[in-house]
């Protein structure tokens, strides 16, 4: 392997390094490209919501329970709004992952081979599909169906939207675990055949049991793709700011806030930096989210190659 | 055999069964979106729904076509690649090739992976931020496909890093015996080898581009024009974009349902066609593969 610098090669970052053409140096600044996006992501956000606080004091603007920025005096409380998105993406993310692992047992144990390949194929064009034709069918055919089924006052609520969000992480979520599963040392799994379990035991005893750091890190990896999902809860989540106390209520999620008020907001006005402090709280949350989900997957990945 | 193995082996017929009969009802219902998509939208696809420029009769029905929308999507995702593919390739062969195990190039890869997991709408407000105000853009082609770059970046740079990562070493090896410098070994023997599955990632990516709406929401979007753009600093219609205002803003709502199905199926054979692209590219790569 590459990792080990051996005799004559360079490690580029040590401070001996000389660049020894443009070649290298092209390739040295693109590698660090994101990494001068993400901060530029960070400057401009916060650039544009620290203005807020000549208005707004930061306590109500994390802690305020109303979110009324039309009204005079506006309220720019994010509460609601952040408890209606954690809300339904744990709902979704409780949906989510045993339907996958379901999808995966089935994909892996069961299906012969030509139907396996099948479906993978599916799960990745129906991943591809756009999330908007997603929030279209949870708007016109699923919250018609919930009200009328239910006798709700409306169908767009916390239900349909996590339901519509677990179509769209199905195949994400499932393929992942598709992938943890296929590479799954094959000892073990002949070990515990060899001594007589069958495969159902094998799935339950050994295979599981050792993908719990794996399964861990896709659950906070599908909740941060869940978390920051906008055109689905923008159409279908109801759009009313209040907390949603069942599942049925309707609610304004942090993501939709944003994407329906921006278009109406003028540059520099109060309501605007605090569209863009919700952009913060997205950012960063998903951010930590995320750094668990890659945290807890190196750790896997070292174990296994210490194995 | 023993009862007690027969007794385990019932029981595994039976937790096989059940899961059977979950996963096809999951399956089954993934494709029932697909094929309700198709019955309801079927109807209004035809040449003129294709080709044309919107328009909405006195009563919010929608009656002319989607002509300009097709074209600014195509217009954003290929400005988005144009811009991201080529600065995203640099940085993947940079990450696969000069590989080292210290400090900052595990911070530099873990940005990679938290670029990738910002979500969209975060794409939005910073595309807003910087080149819609900040550059002075405006609304326009060129920033939503400069957002929507930046949110194809990680894709392609990841997709680039796998496959050159799956170049096997002897072939560097190869190079390096032959007194190749890292960076020859690197863009004129990996690279080459590793170009069709890059190729296919970045068809697979633009799939995704093509159906992002929230980073063009605030950059440049607008729900009707009634002439294709002329230019990279003006407004662009985009697919699904217009599906979103068919069902949320138009003034007939009912009526404008099955139009927003009929945009949903374009969008639809647009990723299908680009996931058979990458599909038959794969086939035919493990046909001839070299390595």
């Amino acid at each position: 392997m590459l990792q080990k610098l051996g005799k004559g090669d360079v490690d580029i970052f040590s401070p001996h390094f000389k660049k020894n053409n443009v070649v290298d140096s092209v390739l040295w600044s693109s590698g660090w490209l994101s990494n001068v996006i993400i901060i530029a992501i960070i400057f401009f956000l916060f650039y544009n919501w620290v203005p807020l606080f000549k208005t707004v004091s930061p306590i109500e603007f994390f802690f305020g329970t109303r979110w009324y920025p039309t009204v005079t005096p506006p309220l720019y409380g994010t509460l609601p709004l952040l408890i209606a998105t954690i809300e339904i993406s744990l709902f979704s993310l409780i949906l989510t992952f045993p339907i996958s692992i379901v999808v995966t047992i089935f994909m892996t144990f069961i299906a012969p081979k030509k139907i396996r390949y099948l479906i993978k194929i599916f799960l990745e064009f129906f991943s591809s599909i756009p999330s908007v034709v997603l929030g279209l069918i949870g708007l016109s055919i699923v919250s018609p169906y919930l009200q009328n089924t239910f006798n709700l006052d409306t169908g767009l609520n916390v239900f349909n939207a996590s339901l519509m969000l677990t179509f769209l992480t199905i195949p994400i979520t499932a393929s992942m675990m598709e992938d943890f599963m296929v590479s799954f040392p094959r000892e073990q799994i002949e070990g515990a055949e060899a001594l007589g379990a069958t495969s159902i035991e094998t799935l339950w005893k050994v295979i599981l049991p050792g993908l719990k750091g794996p399964f861990a890190s896709i659950a906070m990896l599908s909740m941060g793709r869940i978390f920051g999902e906008t055109m689905i809860v923008l159409m279908i989540a109801g759009n009313a700011a209040i907390f949603p106390t069942s599942i049925f209520d309707p609610a304004k999620p942090l993501s939709a806030t944003i994407a329906a008020e921006m278009g109406e907001t003028a540059v520099g006005t109060p309501h605007f930096y605090a569209l863009f402090g919700i952009g913060v709280i997205i950012f960063f949350i998903t951010l930590f989210i995320n750094l668990i989900g890659e945290s807890i997957r190196i750790k896997y990945e070292m174990e296994m190659r210490r194995n | 055999m023993n009862l007690y193995l027969k007794k385990r082996l019932r029981k595994q017929k039976i937790v096989f069964f059940t899961i059977s009969v979950l996963a096809i009802l999951i399956l089954v219902a993934m494709m029932g979106i697909i094929v309700i998509i198709f019955v309801k939208g079927i109807r209004v696809i035809n040449w003129k729904f294709l080709t044309s420029l919107p328009s909405f009769d006195f009563y919010g029905v929608p009656q002319g076509g989607i002509g300009p929308a097709i074209v600014g999507t195509f217009l954003i995702t290929g400005l988005g690649l144009v811009f991201s593919v080529p600065l995203g390739i640099l940085g993947g062969i940079f990450l696969s090739e000069y590989r080292t195990k210290g400090k900052l190039f595990n911070i530099m890869r873990m940005s990679v992976a938290n670029l990738a997991g910002v979500p969209s709408v975060v794409h939005g407000l910073f595309g807003m931020a910087v080149f819609t105000i900040f550059f002075g853009l405006g609304l326009s082609i060129l920033s939503a496909s400069l957002t929507l770059s930046i949110l194809a970046l990680p894709i392609v740079i990841m997709v680039t890093e796998n496959a050159m990562k799956n170049v096997p070493d002897s072939v560097r090896e190869g190079a390096f015996a032959l007194g190749a410098k890292r960076w020859q070994s690197a863009l004129l023997v990996v690279f080459p080898a590793a170009f069709s599955k890059i190729m296919t990632g970045v068809v697979l990516s633009s799939a995704r581009i093509a159906g992002e709406t929230a980073p063009i929401l605030f950059t440049g979007a607008t729900l009707y024009l009634t002439y294709y753009p002329h230019g990279l600093n003006e407004q662009f219609m985009a697919l699904p974009y217009m599906i979103w205002g068919l069902v949320t803003t138009s003034i007939n709502i009912s009526a404008s349902t099955p139009f927003a199905y009929g945009i949903s199926i374009v969008l639809i054979i647009l990723v299908a066609a680009m996931n058979s692209v990458a599909m038959v590219s794969r086939f035919v790569m493990r046909k001839h593969d070299v390595l």
